[in-house]
């Protein structure tokens, strides 16, 4: 895949960002330079990323740069899920198990470890953020499931 | 200058409360360990720590935010010396002559010449953040909003000119950065903006979640492709204590580092990393003997030392004075004091005395406290190094989202921070880098604000930004640097100094 090459992605990527926000703030009130709406500027850099999302897909066209690099699927979505995962326990479930969960999950992001270390590391983690945040600075953080109480 | 002394008498009177004491000492001891760990940049670091800032005042929050950008310029050596890994990136250039020496059995030395050349660097920049933070206020005072438009153009300019990788790339993150600062409520006419009715886009991106994601979250992704997660050797550390002759060798080098280091800290996007780099090829040109250099020359160690903790603390300079943060983990400690309802800019120093002395009088104390965390206190980084990275980025992982939650009490920022996290991987693997665009996050709003006000006053006449002198000569000088940088010559200068 030849035509596939870093510069000329993220030309396309710049202009469709920049298209993107001309779609989403067509209905802004641009006025005038001296008075300017709430449209003139961010439309303005939205105009700027097409242009230069096109002169970036021009030269990456004409002098191709670096290959695309391959996307790591394995860190980028069990480190995001696990962040994910972290934010949908948090309220519900409490602070302890979302830090397990997200301890547990994101091991297998790397080269996962034992399953007792992972332990060792979700308790120890479980402990510093219960001194730091909840004993320590009074967080409203919940630490254990609702109805546990 | 009494009036000098007196202002610094008061920062050290604000520096020596026991609260700011313990802040100025976490920051250094945080900084040195994140400094000494790769894979864990000061930048991160600051963002993780900002929802903590929340809870301190603004003075004691930028005492340790502070703390740990120099302190980790410290911790970044020792790794660099050690194991030939840079600990941060502004300690690539360490890694040459600092392994080298510790080959041939000179660790200690190594490390003492690091520890003490960042320690004179240290000292220096803050005298000279006293003496030029005020001057430059001064001068700054008299700015209309065309001048302070035309200074961001300015700085944001710089910043592209000195970000590695491809021009048009690092402007288009630029602009990217300006565009995302921008959604939300428009200040003037308050009226949303690609919001794309989101409760949570009303108030504008959050900063936080947006530097933890970019910085934090992205970060580990990369990295976690890159280690294994395995801990590392080091080479023993024996004598500490450095020789005469490399006293007498390295004695010029730390001078010339750190004028070099303050220089390039102030100018806007440049930052501790291309000052280690500069120092260092600085150092090898005027050497009389360049073969000795990556053979352990002293020289090779001092001058990028004592340049890139300048340039750290020099940084601070631009963003108190004019409100205009010079690269992204100044944009952080802007973030930082606007959390607070701290507005940087040039009355910080008239009006906030407390917070402006207080940190130029804590980085002394703090680089005192550097000096004896680094050297009689080695073997515990030495240790800490042999932790594998697969342990570290659970802890980070959890630090973050817990702190950027913590900020509104809101599950909508941590869902944030993950999608710019994402954004900031695929971003980076198109060779975009992020610092731009965080740049552009954080001035996008005023750089709006003051374009409008002037076209405003010029009654939408373009011609006030060149007929205004101050305006004009941020505009030429920002022109100059652009041109410079497409000039085939210094383009070629560029490429090189960023391979090498």
């Amino acid at each position: 895949m030849r035509a596939a090459n870093q510069d000329f992605v993220a030309g396309v990527v710049f202009a469709s960002v920049g298209l993107l926000g001309l779609w989403v703030g067509r209905d802004l009130n641009v006025g005038t330079a001296a008075e300017m709406g709430e449209g003139y500027f961010p439309l303005l850099m939205c105009k700027l990323l097409v242009g230069l999302g096109a002169l970036i897909s021009v030269i990456g066209l004409i002098s191709p740069g670096g290959p695309l690099e391959r996307i790591e699927w394995r860190p980028l979505t069990l480190v995001s899920a696990s962040v994910l995962v972290f934010a949908a326990a948090l309220e519900s479930l409490g602070v302890i198990a979302a830090i397990i969960a997200a301890v547990t999950l994101s091991n297998f992001a790397g080269e996962p470890a034992r399953a007792k270390s992972v332990a060792v590391l979700a308790v120890v983690l479980s402990l510093a953020v219960m001194a730091i945040f909840v004993w320590g600075l009074g967080l409203p953080i919940r630490a254990l499931p609702t109805g546990l109480f | 200058m009494e009036a000098l002394f007196a202002s610094i008498l008061h920062g050290f009177a604000i520096a020596l409360t026991p609260a700011n004491i313990g802040l100025c000492m976490v920051g250094c001891v945080l900084g040195t360990l994140i400094g000494v760990l790769p894979g864990i940049g000061p930048t991160a670091t600051v963002a993780m720590l900002m929802p903590i800032t929340f809870w301190l005042s603004p003075t004691g929050a930028l005492i340790m935010l502070a703390g740990v950008f120099y302190g980790s310029q410290y911790g970044g050596s020792t790794t660099a010396i050690l194991v030939n890994l840079p600990g941060e990136s502004s300690s690539v250039v360490t890694c040459l002559d600092g392994y080298a020496m510790a080959q041939q059995g000179r660790a200690g030395a190594a490390l003492a010449i690091a520890a003490l050349a960042s320690l004179f660097a240290g000292t220096v920049t803050t005298i000279a953040i006293a003496l030029g933070g005020p001057a430059i206020a001064s001068i700054a005072l008299k700015f209309q909003s065309p001048d302070y438009a035309s200074v961001m153009v300015l700085g944001l300019v710089a910043a592209v000119v000195l970000a590695h990788g491809s021009l048009p790339k690092a402007i288009s993150m630029i602009v990217l950065g300006v565009f995302l600062g921008l959604v939300g409520t428009d200040v003037s006419t308050s009226e949303p903006r690609f919001t794309l009715g989101i409760q949570d886009l009303y108030d504008g991106i959050g900063f936080v979640p947006v530097a933890m994601g970019m910085f934090g979250i992205a970060e580990i992704i990369y990295n976690l492709e890159n280690t294994s997660g395995q801990g590392v050797v080091t080479h023993p550390v024996d004598r500490l204590w450095p020789s005469r002759s490399d006293f007498r060798q390295a004695s010029p080098a730390a001078i010339r580092g750190t004028l070099l280091g303050i220089a390039l800290g102030i100018l806007p996007g440049g930052g501790s990393t291309v000052a280690s780099f500069a120092a260092y090829s600085l150092e090898k040109k005027i050497a009389r003997d360049p073969s000795r250099f990556g053979k352990g020359a002293v020289e090779g160690v001092a001058s990028p030392e004592a340049a890139n903790n300048a340039a750290a603390q020099a940084c601070f300079i631009p963003m108190l004075a004019l409100g205009l943060p010079p690269n992204a983990i100044m944009a952080l400690m802007a973030g930082a004091l606007m959390i607070h309802g701290i507005t940087p800019g040039p009355e910080i120093i008239v009006k906030q005395p407390d917070l402006f002395w207080g940190l130029v009088a804590s980085m002394w104390i703090g680089n005192l406290m550097l000096v004896v965390l680094n050297l009689p206190l080695i073997w515990i980084w030495v240790k800490l190094l042999q932790i594998p990275y697969r342990y570290l980025f659970p802890a980070i992982l959890v630090f973050c989202c817990i702190g950027v939650y913590s900020l509104k009490n809101s599950l909508m920022e941590i869902v944030f921070m993950a999608v710019f996290g994402v954004i900031g991987y695929l971003l980076r693997k198109l060779q975009c880098e992020p610092a731009p665009l965080l740049l552009g996050f954080i001035l996008g709003p005023m750089l709006e604000e003051n374009f409008r006000r002037s076209l405003l006053v010029s009654g939408g006449d373009p011609s006030i930004f060149l007929t205004r002198p101050i305006s004009l000569s941020f505009l030429i000088v920002s022109a100059m640097l652009l041109i410079a940088v497409l000039v085939p010559a210094v383009r070629h200068r560029r490429t090189e100094a960023f391979q090498e």
